[in-house]
């Protein structure tokens, strides 16, 4: 089939098909929706763990100790997303996303951005100070949590296509861990907050908030107050 | 913890066990456990959905997940009918890689056969059939392409890892996919546009790049040509 003719055919198809929708209460297995109309409908909430500086890091280090340092932190926030219960959906280079389910996705998810800012301080730094004491490119990340109903759906061709979330949380998510300009590593929106439970919002002996509220930015037409933290939990 | 520390160690001191690929690895091709990569010379094509966060807040979820699909299946199919391979979907973007001696006129081809399928036939499909977008939101792309060295290796953990493609060129392609510059859709950088025949800086006769010049773009600074054009798919 030729290329005009695979892109007119594909898109009747897509159009027509009525969709094969069913609520979720688990995250989907990869495998668990079908390329021509399935859809399972969750309430979940996403997170997206992603590197920064990595186009400097890119420029100013070898490939392959780049590649290291990029295989450390996606390790790294993996493990630890997997630890506190989220379900990994997506990898994209520096970047890693998880979607959490059940009653307390808010604040496991939570919890789990800030023991990725532990991991980072007394763990990758140490290691990357003690390896390459010359590198002056320091790790850090932005971590991007939301929650919210989404629509997951199959996404691409027959042979080459993955999981699509469909939804503002996972969109959300996705921006909150693009921020740089905050001076906060791990930003939830205020959705998120309110569901906190008290261990995931209060630290410390004083028991203080450890979450700043950061202020209200429009992301694609709709107000999103978000809350930051640089606290870090050990895991 | 300890699991943490000690892998990350582990990666952090094992030695790379790398070859140079001349076709892009599968995921199953490289190991995650050992530090195995395979270095190419490639051209990184990224296609990304604009305003998606509005489509999704505007629109039912149903709505929204026709349109997104519809981009994604376009975006696979040009990218696989000019020889790339497919190695990342990321929500509304996708990502595709092109080796061997065309790279940069296969990606280009790819970049400008998309332009036509989301600004002619998307366009008309969703005005057809879904008004309901069409009445709060328009279609929009954008297209980023650049060539260079890259490793790919895996990254994740066990049973929940993907191939990485670490290098500048990769990095580079992704941000210029989030560029919104309508009705400029495809953006790439010299490296691409300097090896490219004639037949694929023109349509119907007229040149087709336009020079953005110098930017900054996250730290690098890069020489950036932008197009308008679309071209058919035969």
């Amino acid at each position: 089939m030729s290329l005009k003719d695979e892109l007119e055919t594909s898109v009747n198809d897509l159009l027509a098909a009525e969709w094969n929708r069913q609520d979720a209460t688990t995250v989907p297995a990869t495998d668990g929706v079908v390329l021509k109309n399935g859809a399972k409908d969750v309430d979940a909430t996403y997170v997206y763990a992603d590197l920064a500086g990595s186009t400097k890091l890119a420029q100013s280090t070898k490939d392959w100790a780049a590649a290291k340092i990029i295989r450390v932190y996606l390790s790294t926030a993996t493990r630890i997303l997997k630890a506190n219960g989220g379900e990994i959906r997506s990898f994209d280079g520096d970047r890693v996303m998880a979607i959490f389910i059940g009653a307390s996705k808010n604040t496991a998810a939570a919890k789990a951005g800030l023991q990725i800012n532990w991991a980072i301080d007394n763990l990758i730094q140490p290691t990357l100070d003690a390896k390459w004491s010359s590198l002056s490119w320091k790790c850090d990340h932005g971590v991007g949590i939301d929650t919210g109903k989404a629509m997951i759906v199959r996404g691409g061709v027959r042979g080459d296509n993955d999981l699509v979330s469909v939804g503002s949380a996972p969109n959300i998510a996705a921006k909150l861990s693009g921020v740089r300009t905050s001076g906060k590593r791990v930003l939830i929106s205020a959705a998120v907050y309110r569901l906190l439970h008290e261990s995931a919002k209060l630290g410390g002996k004083a028991k203080t908030d450890m979450w700043t509220q950061l202020g209200t930015t429009s992301f694609g037409g709709k107000a999103v107050t978000y809350y930051g933290s640089n606290w870090r939990w050990s895991p | 913890m300890d699991d943490l520390l000690s892998r990350g160690i582990e990666i952090a001191t094992q030695p790379w066990k790398t070859r140079a690929g001349w076709t892009v690895p599968e995921s199953t091709d490289l190991a995650l456990a050992k530090n195995e990569g395979v270095y190419l010379d490639a051209t990184y094509l990224y296609a990304d959905l604009g305003d998606s966060t509005k489509l999704a807040q505007a629109c039912t979820a149903e709505d929204a997940g026709k349109v997104i699909r519809m981009f994604l299946s376009y975006a696979s199919s040009c990218i696989k009918a000019n020889g790339g391979a497919i190695r990342s979907f990321d929500g509304d973007r996708v990502m595709g890689i092109f080796v061997g001696k065309d790279q940069c006129g296969e990606a280009v081809r790819a970049a400008l056969n998309l332009d036509y399928a989301v600004n002619i036939l998307m366009d008309m499909f969703i005005e057809k059939s879904l008004p309901d977008v069409a009445a709060v939101w328009k279609t929009r792309h954008c297209t980023g392409i650049d060539r260079g060295q890259a490793l790919l290796t895996r990254g994740g953990v066990r049973l929940d890892n993907d191939l990485v493609s670490i290098g500048l060129a990769p990095n580079l392609a992704a941000k210029l996919s989030d560029k919104r510059d309508f009705p400029y859709c495809t953006y790439v950088t010299s490296r691409v546009l300097n090896p490219l025949s004639y037949s694929d800086c023109q349509v119907d006769g007229d040149w087709i790049w336009r020079s953005v010049g110098e930017q900054v773009v996250g730290d690098a600074v890069v020489n950036l040509w932008k197009t308008e054009k679309w071209r058919k798919p035969a």
